[in-house]
């Protein structure tokens, strides 16, 4: 037990000094006209999300090689590293992208609990950082910099305001919800409880939470058709939603109750297949088969390249390298002219029509509502006979009706000082 | 109380799947003595070996015959090369070795198969709901697996009790230093014991794609419940194992039903309770 007990203290040791505290360094910008533009991608590339940050990467490199590797007349110079989804490790290489790589920008992220950190960082050197995963903290206090940080994902709030009137209005009125026992969880049911009773005759009959990483459901079937619910909807991603969708259709739960998935990603669409997706719907801020020349575009490089279209992770960093392409070519290669680019710039890019507002730098995209099909009718309304799983029934644009208001965010932030 | 019955039903049902990963893991604990932190990972490989059979023959009719086969070859080869060399040695090798080669065993699912999860269907034959006149219908895939570990731990019982080899494995579990003076080869049962407890996580696995789909890290979320079934039912005792697996899926049902957000941390409250009152398990040894 001693060995054990040497490898623990070990480990500890290591972790400790891994998450030290954060120098300054870097001070991106501002390069000279033919200087590299250095941008670090930090991103999970091992661990649970594995496939969203090899994504991630992928969504990188592409929109560097449809930008023919250029922002204006520097060259760009992707570095990667892998955050493993742990918030000492993306401080670590966030600090060393910033000292020793010297970039110019930080994008990426998967995990809500890295994007905090990189963030942090960024903040400190004065580097701008654009996140890329869907959280309520980013551009909140006390994490939020106007003068570094964007959001490019959508808020859980944003999108669950943007798809609860189709719950309540297509698949049912008494609304279950079943949400992972973590803070995306937690954050979604909040979002979920304020977002239904605003909708007419609408409300939340009952909740259930399941650990992360939960392989057996079958408890949680009677439970959510005790509470006489209608409609059913999942916070859980990943192999979560692969396990639960499995189980309720053993049970043919999802043939009595309508269900609705909160989180949605082509490549856990793929392992699901059509049997388990058809007769259910989604929501999504991105989604391949979407009939838009901007999304067209990012979707035909990831299949030249990948013979597979996009899941919906890849999409923010390639937004992300365009913006800063753009904003590098006109001239906003230091941070402060950057912000000033990024305040309210309009843009149409992989997500469609897309607007980062002034007051948080919070991005306003669309958000599409998706029915799941069956493999009879992917290849005429899906577009495709083995990746068309979805079609889009509604999208909802992405405008301030569906996010806090910047009234409401200042009040936030004079609130906290 | 028909939602009652529900839970309580498909908690046996769930607590069904965790005795047969316990038994495996308890059988070797019991005569090799070490704790076999890869039994996960091996649980993993045979339902990845059950996912390919299952695509080559459209169900997993052959690989329930096929997989215990593969695995208990699988189990048999790892214990002549990699295990024997850690008897005799500290617990904490063993502990060590076995853990190395849960990561090295994901890898290389990972390499062979990729990263994503593969589909398992349950059989066609077996794509109805089962009206049981109380509660609310059952999958019949799920009364099927009940059916087979039941078949399992039945199997495995008269095993150890109606055979001369489960007699010298018996009386190795109690006293092997004493059964090796006899003049019993002693290090065969090992290696049949642990290909046995391989064999059945095969089992294990076979059965769980269908219900949770096979992915690589599969092992590594079921393998501490079972630790805990282990601990809760008493180390080494064969019907401790049966009961804490049970006892542990209906209180995990139960719970949902009442207080989801507790459902996670039951089997260790559990587990620190027997562990204070109760140290050696439910119905370990004295």
């Amino acid at each position: 037990m001693r060995v054990t007990a040497a490898l623990v203290a070990s480990a500890a040791l290591l972790v400790s000094a891994c998450g030290g505290t954060v120098a300054g360094g870097g001070g991106g910008g501002g390069g000279a006209s033919d200087e590299p533009l250095r941008v670090g991608v930090i991103t999970g590339l091992t661990g649970a999300y594995v496939q969203l940050g090899e994504e991630q990467r992928a969504g990188a490199e592409l929109a560097v090689q449809a930008l023919d590797g250029m922002a204006g007349d520097r060259p760009i110079e992707l570095i990667v590293r892998d955050d493993q989804l742990k918030p000492d490790v993306a401080l670590r290489e966030a600090q060393a992208l910033v000292q020793e790589e010297q970039v110019d920008f930080l994008t990426g992220c998967v995990s809500a609990a890295t994007t905090l950190a990189v963030n942090q960082i960024a903040s400190q050197a004065g580097v701008p950082y654009l996140g890329t995963c869907q959280t309520e903290q980013l551009n909140r206090p006390p994490n939020y910099d106007p003068e570094v940080t964007y959001h490019l994902a959508p808020t859980p709030s944003q999108a669950i305001k943007a798809g609860s009137p189709f719950i309540c209005g297509q698949l049912g009125q008494r609304v279950f919800l079943l949400m992972p026992d973590y803070a995306f969880g937690h954050e979604q049911e909040t979002a979920y409880k304020n977002a239904i009773p605003q909708q007419s005759g609408c409300s939340v009959v009952g909740t259930a939470y399941f650990p992360l990483g939960t392989t057996d459901f079958n408890p949680y079937i009677p439970t959510i058709e005790g509470s006489g619910a209608d409609a059913l909807v999942f916070g859980g991603a990943g192999r979560d939603q692969v396990s639960f969708l499995r189980q309720a259709e053993q049970f043919g739960l999802t043939d009595r109750i309508r269900t609705f998935i909160s989180i949605e990603d082509l490549t856990f669409d793929e392992e699901l297949g059509f049997d388990l997706i058809d007769g259910t719907w989604a929501m999504a801020a991105f989604y391949w088969n979407v009939d838009d020349p901007g999304v067209q575009e990012y979707v035909e490089a990831f299949r030249t390249e990948y013979g597979r279209p996009p899941g919906g992770y890849g999409v923010y960093l390639w937004n992300a390298l365009h913006l800063i392409a753009q904003g590098v070519e006109e001239g906003a290669d230091s941070p402060e002219a950057f912000s000033e680019f990024m305040s309210g710039r309009e843009v149409s890019l992989a997500q469609g029509e897309m607007t980062v507002r002034e007051c948080d730098h919070q991005a306003l995209a669309p958000v599409y509502i998706l029915e799941g099909l069956s493999a009879e009718e992917a290849a005429d309304r899906g577009g495709d006979p083995q990746f068309g799983l979805r079609a889009v029934v509604e999208t909802v644009p992405g405008t301030e009706e569906y996010a806090p208001t910047c009234e409401e965010v200042q009040t936030e932030f004079q609130r906290a000082g | 109380m028909d939602q009652l019955v529900s839970q309580l039903l498909l908690g046996l049902v769930s607590g069904a799947l965790l005795v047969l990963l316990a038994l495996g893991l308890n059988l070797i604990f019991g005569l090799l003595e070490f704790i076999n932190f890869s039994h996960g990972a091996l649980y993993m490989v045979g339902a990845y070996v059950a996912s390919y059979l299952a695509a080559a023959t459209g169900s997993i009719w052959l690989a329930l015959l096929v997989v215990p086969i593969v695995m208990l070859l699988v189990g048999a080869g790892l214990e002549r090369t990699i295990i024997r060399p850690m008897y005799g040695r500290d617990q904490v090798d063993a502990l060590l070795l076995t853990f190395g080669l849960t990561y090295v065993l994901i890898e290389g699912i990972r390499m062979i198969a990729g990263s994503g999860g593969r589909r398992v269907r349950a059989p066609e034959l077996l794509d109805f709901q089962v009206p049981l006149g109380i509660g609310r219908p059952i999958p019949a895939y799920l009364l099927f697996v009940v059916l087979v570990v039941a078949l399992v731990v039945g199997g495995l019982w008269l095993f150890l009790q109606r055979t001369d080899v489960g007699l010298v494995v018996r009386a190795g579990i109690r006293d092997h230093v004493m059964i090796r003076a006899l003049g019993v080869r002693f290090d065969r049962y090992r290696t049949l014991v642990f290909a046995i407890g391989v064999a059945v996580a095969g089992i294990a696995g076979v059965l769980t794609g269908p219900i949770t789909g096979v992915y690589p890290e599969m092992g590594a979320d079921i393998l501490i419940l079972a630790f805990v079934v282990v601990v809760v039912g008493g180390m080494g005792s064969f019907w401790g194992a049966v009961a804490a697996g049970l006892l542990i899926g209906v209180l995990v049902s139960l719970t949902t039903l009442y207080a989801s957000v507790y459902a996670g941390i039951v089997p260790f409250v559990l587990m620190i309770l027997v562990m204070t009152f109760r140290p050696r398990g439910l119905l370990g040894a004295t």
